[in-house]
């Protein structure tokens, strides 16, 4: 208030001095004694009005570009004074209040978009195109860990997540429990000496049991410490780490995507940035960015490699991951539910990571059930709690904080609708609904 | 059922439009309250349902949806 | 006798300097047109005073390139066509003071108000002639002479209001330039690399304009009789055209800006200058803009007969001013009506080019505008129809449709309430969690389409049959089927309400596909009352008994205060509403092509917004309230020269555009 008060009368100054002239003038220059008093109050009058007015702008000076949603506060003043001089100055009266009117109007409608929630659309994303080749083994490094964690220096957070989702199933720290994946402590290593492996059959892919023998026909398997680590992320399935494997497969099936297909379509030089990260944080020499893309070329197809997106804008605010205008199985993909969860009835939903969701089915008796602490109370509010607050009722066996907790602000409530209708039809043994 | 055939609100609307060409000619039928108010209404619901049938129509959806159901 | 062809010999001069203005710009520009593409080829040659050398360089190269035997092609990102590469690409920017010079404050808002300023004078300009085309034609066809000559008084009044408007929008147009070359020289260079023919027509408009306007204010008595008067009439037909040309070679440029065509990928000018006026949305824009723009011009006048008639002194005074303000805003909302209409199409075209723009509109980042502009299109309704149950008070008979007004209030608020209950937005997770959902569990049923639909339906049709009860407040039909008349329309209205709430209820049993369908049939009764119901109404009044004249003057203060706040909510609604369009690009100067890298290339937040936004409307009304201003001192001078023609105190050309 201090504030304000100062800068108005550093702002005002030069005509709160004519109005006090002005009424000195008055004192000394009228005879009529009621003429004085009738110009002096007016003059005061005028000299309220200029301290409103000053006091309305130093609001605005100091406040413009904050925060402040009381603005409008000052436009209210301006109508209040300009009514006041319209009650005085009845020469200039209709002009007043007209003014005030005006004023008046205005300060409603602003007061109103400042009352309504405050969205504001952030900063575009910077327009770095990566060009991966021509980056030092360390800024690939940090891209890669942008990729896994989300940003440089994240691999230390819990919980701390990227584009390519690695930490929802993986472990990176030494000594970390990784119960859906293999702890990726020591890869570099680790990956040539499981080449010997002789489940791994090296160089007779026809041997192999598993789901998928080869990457494509005539891949061949890996030759190099950084061809395994290629052919994992193309094939999963190529081969499975003992006791990895989709339960009741034997080992034979993998529940990891492969990376370079959709939902999460890593490029070679994204994947070729993660690979550097895995080697760079051990202290160890990556192979060249060179060796690595080759090592990728080897195992993915050209017309499976996804194209490095050019200036992609940013989808909408904030980045939602889905907005809601796609149709169904796509928010499901985008937002990438397919990945952990099987969902009846979406093409590729057949994650293992989480529980399935047949929701009509499973969100009854989860209320039902004395460990529910949530507040759902239908099926809807069930799955949306479930959605956007994950930890607040876990499913049993599966383990608490795998699912990421920011879908809430990922997602647009269109989208999230759309997921919640869906899935609130789904039931046990029927079909699912059309999409 | 007959209720979702446009002809037949067509026909409605024909036969208002047909009453009160009669009755122009007859004054104190005109201006007699029931007949005016059952005209009009005639008239009126008529035009509204084929409104509501043909703007639907125009864009290949189906008004009558939950009748035919 | 002599000084009678002395006139005449004037007013036939005049017109043929109005011709030749005409004439000169096309006549010009003809071999402008002629050799496009030839004058194109050299198009790498930066704009003057354009951009940095950095961006030169690019432009210089691709020039040179052009002069060597090879001809690249680039497809256009919009048309999909081949065309030769004759421009340079848009310059890359970066976050500097060579790309954005600036001073210590936000760049980006100076050219707001900039922009909103030459706007709102803008519009206000283009809108005045078509008022006196409407006006004077009025007055020629009325077969009452009083009245006749009380129209054309009005029209004359129109025009001189709007003369130191034109100034003012000139001198605002050169401002709106030197802050873009001054503050974005690189995406003003850019901008008219491309446009360079385009803003020289513009340009030469600019003087055509200029000059009918000027024949069209300074001829007025001199052309006043006979065939002359229909001379005159015809010269605000030009004048319109011309104005209308204007408006949308103007809106070429921001229909560039949001969908860009006729240049490829990088932005390089493909040769083909038509590709690049007709984007996917200049045709929507125009033809929103007009209606908006003559919606605008009908607020301001109703504003200024509002000041004139709390100013007056007189009961004549009063009782013309009143009729002014009546006329300003009749047509003002006469096109206020079909305005949604236009706004409709706008946006289905939005959602058509990209539907990513689309959903940040209305659903993502600038939802909440759009909710904002959902409460002032009920605000503009319900001050209409507060001003027209006002309006009934100066009318002798009128009293038995007043005490219908309260159920009315009732229908409009109802209607106003679920017209303006949001559907989906975009929540923080402990919102969501709040409210048990994306929807509340009961207002949510409200914000679907199909009942807000039936809400903004429900008021407009409340508002045409206000209307209609206003065209009849004094009056008695005599003709012999009048009972029936009445009768029939109370029914016709009472299905259309039927209708119209339950088309709303019957959208929530059905699949959303055949839902959003029923939209159409409930304007279809919203129009069918318009048209049928006033024509009807029309016919019934043919030599109706007056029960007594319209007491012009005799209307309550408080209507003028609704017609200033009428004035007022148009203002905002039209900065908001330019904002919204604006701001829909996000980080893009020109949509795809050209990127905004300068320090304010984020989206301001909704009270941000709001606040710019009174702000403009707020100085936009302060000026011209001192425009209205200084025309009362000057009648008060002269009240007895008041008809004499060349008032002294006419602004000077100022068209230096």
């Amino acid at each position: 208030m201090a504030d304000l008060l100062g800068a108005s009368l550093s702002l005002g100054w030069p005509v709160f001095l004519f109005l006090a002239c002005l009424l000195v003038y008055f004192q000394f220059s009228m005879s009529d004694p009621d003429k004085r008093r009738r110009a002096q109050f007016k003059t005061f009058i005028g000299m309220l009005a200029a301290a409103m007015a000053f006091i309305a702008i130093a609001n605005y000076k100091l406040n413009f570009f904050g925060n402040s949603r009381l603005l409008p506060v000052s436009l209210v003043m301006i109508t209040a004074l300009a009514f006041m001089m319209g009650l005085y100055f009845s020469n200039m009266s209709a002009l007043f209040k007209i003014g005030g009117m005006m004023f008046l109007v205005a300060a409603g409608l602003s007061g109103y978009g400042n009352w309504l929630p405050q969205v504001e659309g952030g900063f575009p994303p910077p327009e770095v195109k990566l060009d991966f080749g021509s980056m030092s083994p360390q800024q690939l490094a940090d891209e890669g860990e942008k990729i896994i964690f989300g940003g440089i220096g994240q691999s230390k957070v819990q919980g701390a997540i990227g584009k390519g989702q690695c930490p929802l199933c993986h472990g990176f720290n030494e000594g970390f429990l990784s119960e859906r994946a293999p702890n990726l402590f020591g890869i570099p290593e680790r990956a040539k000496k499981q080449l010997e492996d002789p489940r791994y059959h090296k160089g007779k892919p026809g041997d192999r049991d598993t789901a998928q023998k080869e990457a494509f026909p005539g891949a061949g398997t890996a030759e190099t410490g950084q061809e395994y680590i290629a052919e994992s992320h193309a094939c999963p399935s190529c081969y499975v780490v003992a006791g990895f494997g989709v339960k009741g497969t034997n080992d034979k099936e993998s529940p990891m995507p492969a990376i370079h297909k959709p939902p999460i379509s890593l490029t070679l030089g994204e994947l070729a940035a993660v690979d550097t990260w895995l080697y760079v944080r051990e202290g160890k020499e990556a192979p060249t960015f060179e060796d690595i893309t080759k090592a990728y070329e080897k195992f993915i197809p050209e017309a499976d490699r996804p194209k490095p997106q050019e200036d992609k804008p940013a989808a909408g605010a904030g980045g939602l991951l889905a907005d809601g205008s796609e149709p169904l199985d796509q928010i499901f993909a985008k937002a990438q539910c397919v990945v952990c969860h099987t969902i009846p009835g979406i093409p590729g939903a057949v994650g293992t990571v989480g529980p399935k969701l047949v929701e009509k089915t499973n969100a009854p008796t989860r209320i039902k059930d004395p460990a529910y602490k949530g507040s759902a109370k239908t099926v809807r509010d069930y799955i949306t709690e479930s959605v956007i607050s994950p930890s607040t009722y876990v499913v049993k066996p599966f383990p608490d904080g795998v699912m990421p907790k920011v879908f809430g602000q990922k997602l647009s409530a269109g989208a999230l609708n759309k997921i919640v209708d869906y899935l609130s039809q789904l039931e046990e043994g029927k079909v699912p609904p059309k999409i | 059922m007959i209720v979702t055939n446009p002809l037949f609100w067509f026909a409605l609307l024909v036969i208002g439009v047909v009453i009160f060409a009669v009755i122009l000619k007859k004054q104190e039928l005109l201006n007699n309250t029931y007949v005016a108010v059952a005209v009009s209404l005639l008239i009126a619901v008529a035009y509204f349902h084929l409104v509501d049938h043909y703007l639907m129509d125009m864009q290949g959806l189906d008004y009558w949806y939950l009748f035919r159901k | 006798m002599g000084g009678l062809t002395r006139k005449k010999l004037w007013s036939i001069v005049a017109l043929g300097a109005m011709i030749g203005l005409l004439l000169l710009p096309t006549i010009m520009l003809l071999p402008t047109i002629m050799s496009l593409p030839a004058l194109a080829g050299g198009g790498g040659a930066p704009a003057a005073g354009g951009p940095p050398p950095d961006v030169a360089k690019p432009a210089d190269a691709a020039a040179g390139k052009d002069a060597g035997p090879k001809v690249e092609k680039g497809r256009d990102v919009y048309y999909k066509t081949e065309g030769i590469v004759t421009g340079a690409p848009a310059p890359k920017t970066a976050d500097n003071s060579q790309f954005y010079p600036r001073y210590n404050f936000e760049s980006r808002v100076l050219l707001w108000f900039a922009n909103q300023q030459h706007l709102y004078y803008g519009s206000f300009v283009l809108a005045v002639p078509i008022f006196c085309m409407i006006i004077e034609f009025m007055g020629i066809v009325s077969k009452d002479r009083a009245m006749a000559k009380k129209y054309d008084q009005l029209a004359y009044d129109f025009i001189k209001i709007s003369l130191t408007a034109y100034s003012l929008t000139a001198i605002l147009g050169g401002i709106l330039i030197f802050t873009f070359l001054t503050l974005y020289p690189a995406f003003f260079g850019y901008l008219s690399s491309i446009f360079r023919p385009v803003m020289h027509v513009y340009a030469l408009m600019f003087v055509a304009e200029s000059g009918t306007i000027y024949i069209y204010y300074y001829g007025w008595d001199k052309m006043k009789e006979g065939l002359l008067k229909w001379i005159h009439v015809s010269m605000s037909v030009v004048l319109n055209v011309i104005g209308t040309v204007l408006m949308m070679l103007a809106n070429s440029w921001i229909g560039f800006m949001m969908s860009p065509a006729g240049v490829d990928e990088q932005g390089r000018y493909l040769g083909n200058i038509w590709h690049v006026i007709h984007t996917a949305l200049w045709n929507p824009l125009n033809v929103h803009r007009i209606l908006g723009n003559m919606a605008f011009g009908g607020g301001v006048v109703a504003a200024y007969a509002a000041y004139r008639f709390l100013a007056s002194k007189t009961d004549e005074e009063r009782a013309h001013y009143d009729w002014m303000g009546y006329i300003a805003m009749a047509i003002g909302v006469a096109f206020l009506i079909p305005l949604p209409f236009a706004g409709y199409w706008l946006m289905r075209e939005v959602y058509a080019y990209r539907q990513q723009m689309g959903i940040t509109l209305m659903g993502g980042l600038l939802a909440w505008l759009f909710i904002i502009q959902a409460t002032m299109i009920g605000i503009l309704f319900l001050s209409s129809n507060y001003y027209l149950w006002q309006a009934l008070g100066r009318m002798r008979g009128a009293e038995k449709y007043q005490r219908y007004i309260k159920y009315m209030v009732f229908v409009l608020v109802v209607g106003f309430l679920i017209f303006i209950t949001p559907h989906t937005i975009v929540m923080t997770p402990a919102e969501l969690k709040a409210m048990g959902g994306q929807q509340h569990p009961v207002l949510g049923n409200y914000g679907v389409m199909s009942a807000k639909n039936g809400g903004i339906n429900v008021i407009i049709t409340t508002t045409v049959l206000t209307f209609i009860w206003y065209m009849r407040g004094n009056k008695l039909s005599t003709v012999s089927w009048a009972k029936f008349g009445n009768i029939f329309m109370g029914v016709f209205f009472a299905c259309a309400y039927v209708n119209i709430i339950w088309l709303a209820i019957y959208g929530y049993y059905i699949p959303a596909n055949v839902r959003v369908g029923l939209s159409v049939p409930q304007v279809a009764t919203t129009l069918s009352c318009l048209f049928f119901m006033t024509a009807l109404n029309g016919v019934m009044m043919r030599g109706a008994k007056q029960m007594g004249p319209i007491e012009w003057g005799k209307i309550s203060v408080r209507s003028q205060y609704a017609l200033i706040m009428l004035a007022t909510a148009f203002t905002w609604m039209m900065g908001l509403m330019g904002y919204i369009r604006s701001s829909v690009r996000l980080f893009w100067h020109v949509n795809e092509i050209m990127r905004d890298n300068s320090p304010w290339a984020y989206t301001h937040t909704t009270g941000f917004a709001a606040n710019m936004i009174s702000f403009n409307v707020l100085f936009f009304w302060v000026t011209i309230l001192f425009v209205f201003w200084l025309g009362t001192l000057g009648v008060k001078k002269a009240p007895v020269e008041a008809k004499v023609p060349i008032p002294g105190r006419a602004p000077e050309p100022a068209v230096g555009h």
